[in-house]
């Protein structure tokens, strides 16, 4: 694909669902998967689809983002022409504020993406887990002249209600747009990635940016708007593997599909790779004591006891006698001797003190940070279990 | 700071007597450790040291050395002003006389001349330490000497055999080289040099038909130079045989060992590259190895080094062996005091059993 295409990344969400997990962070650099964050899978996207300049939108937390995509050369986006670009809200001399809806934060950004003069402006999301190929949504798009196309996925008719339904004509045409309906007639949820005329969506984004009632969201404002215009727009089936990462009980089952036979892919693949911003950290380290199955185990760690289901991340140390099962463990945290972990996340940098016993008893998975850990400690009756 | 010291690994100089390791690699590349090669030891403790600009000198077999080195960044070398330089053969000058070693000395002088800095630290790649050498540079330059050879006092139950070389010593002077077995002062192959000096001997070993710049320019004529040593305080490995190479690897599969040489002072740096979290599947079974990212168990490993991308299927087993990147073991096949080179599959129910000392190589690349 030769032919201009801008991707704006939309990575500024504060994931408020996540609670401990983006206390301090933004949602798509939660750490995911063993060595990755969340956003490594649409970057790789980006990566493997050679789509070449991209803004990553940032707002919420976003020190560690920024670091993480940083000029981009994981995702081989250090570029001289094009690249990636951070885009935080900004000042100029009209004034400044936040970014407040997706579309919005598409137009404070225009003289970014009116730089480049594209063709298309491709939407993106930072916080779900999927590797789809955009070259072929925008060989659809093009194919069917469509003024702005959507990406939709089947879901379960039971679960439609949950999401945004988009009411599609035999050839894909797009009459409606449900947003979590009461009674779906239909099962196409949108995936939030959009791919827009460039010159068709740009009068809608300004005109919306006047409006004082809008929220400025693609799904609320823009697409109705578009509809009602009768512009042509078209939902791309995307047939894969796709989650929104948006609670911790989601974000815990996401981690675990990754140990299943049939979604492996989304880290092994060899033709559609993720690349994390690897660090350069020893192999692990397997000791006399250790029993693994069916987990994920990342390097700079040192690993006793009993681990099972589980991810653990790069530079985790569990100790002997410990027994961790369908947990996460974040980088570099420490799990003492004799501990027992059932499904529970461990925050980045934790350490587990001997003897401790954590279950998780409700369907939220425990998170375990700095300021929970006293907590659950002392409930799960700690020491003396 | 130490920018004004020029880091130079010299693989031209070294033997090669790794067997089938190194038919198709330098010595400098060889793998070690799941995911490092030896040259990365000798890069990271100069990047440690405050060195800036390093050249490699490499002699054959550099293919795999171009590919591995070919972003100095992952090495600590990081800045404009740092650079890395890998120098293979490029002989193009008809007055050229020089031999050995010489030769790259000589039509790589642009190295020499083009460095601003007093100094030249040698070093090869079949000694590996996690250190650096800031306090042995600050010693040869409070010295004033000409030549600092860094030394280590071994255990006497652990003294590497020839071709290491121990040290002969009157007070600070270093009045020459034995092969004495039971001398523990070993000589660590590193030296640091006043660069005009190191020119010096180059011009006179060229003019006088020399082919080897440490042992016809340095250690036949040691009395004319003002030397010294210093000896380092650090776990050290030497690489002279696949026994060693074996030995230094089974070594390191001890824990403390292992956590006190990788995750001491410093991180050893190497290429940076993709894999995904290694896999321990269902039936898997691992046991006092280490296991680089990409590989995935279904089977048995017991102390061993288990390398990138590497998979051990069902029923395999893996024991005492040293595994490179890419290798597959296929259900039910058993391996035992091995070293299987990259790219090696072991194919269903085959049993390949070496002996500890001498372990069974299978060359790269190939199906048994």
């Amino acid at each position: 694909m030769t032919s201009k295409v801008v991707a704006m990344l939309l990575a500024g969400g504060k994931g408020t669902r996540l609670g401990e997990l983006t206390k301090d962070l933004a949602k798509p650099a939660v750490p995911f998967g063993g060595k990755y964050r969340i956003i490594d899978f649409t970057m790789s996207n980006i990566a493997n689809s050679e789509i070449s300049t991209v803004g990553v939108v940032v707002q919420y937390s976003p020190l560690m983002l920024n670091k993480h995509i940083g000029i981009g050369k994981p995702w081989g986006l250090d570029r001289q022409h094009g690249g990636v670009s951070v885009l935080a809200p900004f000042s100029d001399r009209e004034g400044g504020s936040w970014f407040s809806g997706t579309a919005d934060a598409i137009v404070k950004n225009l003289n970014y993406v009116e730089q480049y003069e594209p063709d298309e402006l491709l939407v993106l999301s930072g916080d779900h887990v999927y590797q789809m190929d955009y070259t072929k949504m925008l060989a659809f798009h093009r194919s069917q002249d469509a003024d702005a196309t959507i990406s939709v996925i089947e879901v379960p008719m039971d679960e439609a209600s949950r999401f945004g339904i988009l009411n599609t004509n035999e050839d894909l045409s797009i009459y409606e747009f449900d947003e979590k309906p009461e009674n779906p007639k239909n099962n196409l949820a949108s995936m939030g990635i959009y791919i827009f005329k460039w010159d068709v969506i740009k009068p809608y984004l300004l005109e919306d940016e006047k409006d004082k009632s809008s929220d400025h969201d693609f799904g609320k404002d823009i697409i109705p708007k578009l509809l009602a215009d009768e512009k042509r727009l078209f939902a791309y089936k995307f047939d894969g593997y796709w989650k929104d990462v948006g609670t911790v009980t989601s974000y815990w089952e996401t981690n675990m599909d990754l140990l299943k036979e049939d979604f492996q892919t989304l880290l092994m693949s060899k033709e559609w790779a993720t690349y994390p911003n690897e660090e350069n950290r020893p192999p692990e380290y397997i000791g006399a004591t250790a029993e693994i199955t069916n987990s994920l185990i990342s390097s700079g760690s040192f690993i006793e006891g009993r681990i099972e289901d589980s991810i653990l991340f790069i530079g985790v140390e569990t100790k002997t006698g410990s027994e961790v099962s369908s947990s996460i463990i974040l980088p570099d945290a420490v799990i003492g001797e004799n501990v027992i972990l059932d499904r529970v996340i461990v925050t980045s940098g934790i350490e587990i003190p001997d003897h401790a016993v954590i279950r998780s008893q409700g369907d939220e998975p425990v998170v375990l940070s700095k300021d929970t850990l006293e907590d659950y400690l002392n409930e799960g009756g700690g020491q003396n279990e | 700071m130490n920018s004004d010291v020029l880091g130079l690994v010299n693989l031209q100089a070294e033997q090669d007597d790794l067997e089938a390791l190194t038919f198709f690699r330098s010595g400098g590349s060889l793998p070690f450790m799941g995911r490092y090669r030896l040259i990365d030891f000798t890069l990271t403790n100069m990047s440690y040291s405050g060195i800036k600009t390093v050249g490699v000198f490499a002699g054959n077999k550099f293919r795999s050395l171009l590919d591995h080195l070919s972003r100095k960044e992952d090495f600590g070398f990081e800045g404009r002003n740092s650079r890395v330089f890998v120098l293979p053969p490029d002989w193009n000058d008809p007055s050229d006389i020089s031999e050995g070693d010489l030769k790259h000395f000589h039509n790589h002088s642009d190295l020499f001349a083009r460095f601003k800095g007093k100094h030249v630290l040698v070093a090869g790649s079949q000694f590996i330490t996690n250190t650096n050498y800031k306090k042995a540079i600050a010693h040869h330059k409070a010295q004033n000497n000409d030549i600092t050879f860094i030394s280590e006092r071994r255990p006497e139950y652990n003294i590497p055999s020839a071709p290491m070389l121990k040290l002969l010593t009157e007070g600070d002077e270093i009045t020459g080289f034995t092969n004495d077995r039971e001398n523990n002062h070993v000589y660590t192959d590193v030296y640091i040099i006043k660069k005009d000096v190191l020119l010096d001997i180059v011009r006179t070993c060229i003019d006088n038909y020399k082919p080897n710049l440490f042992h016809n320019g340095i250690r036949e004529k040691l009395d004319e130079f003002r030397t010294g040593f210093y000896d380092i305080e650090a776990t050290t490995y030497y690489f002279h045989s696949v026994q060693s190479y074996f030995k230094n690897s089974m070594s390191l599969l001890e824990k403390d060992r292992y956590r006190a040489f990788f995750h001491g002072e410093n991180l050893v740096k190497t290429k940076i590259s993709t894999n995904p979290p290694t896999l321990y599947k269902k039936d898997s079974d691992v046991k006092s190895s280490i296991l680089a990212n990409g590989v995935i168990v279904e089977g048995s490993i017991e102390s061993s080094v288990i390398s990138r991308n590497v998979t051990v299927k069902k029923g395999a087993t893996v024991k005492n062996s040293v595994i490179f990147a890419s290798c597959t073991i296929e259900p039910g096949a058993y391996v035992e005091n091995v070293i299987l080179d990259k790219g090696v599959t072991i194919t269903e129910g085959r049993k390949l059993i070496g002996s500890e000392d001498k372990p069974y190589i299978v060359a790269k690349r190939s199906t048994i």
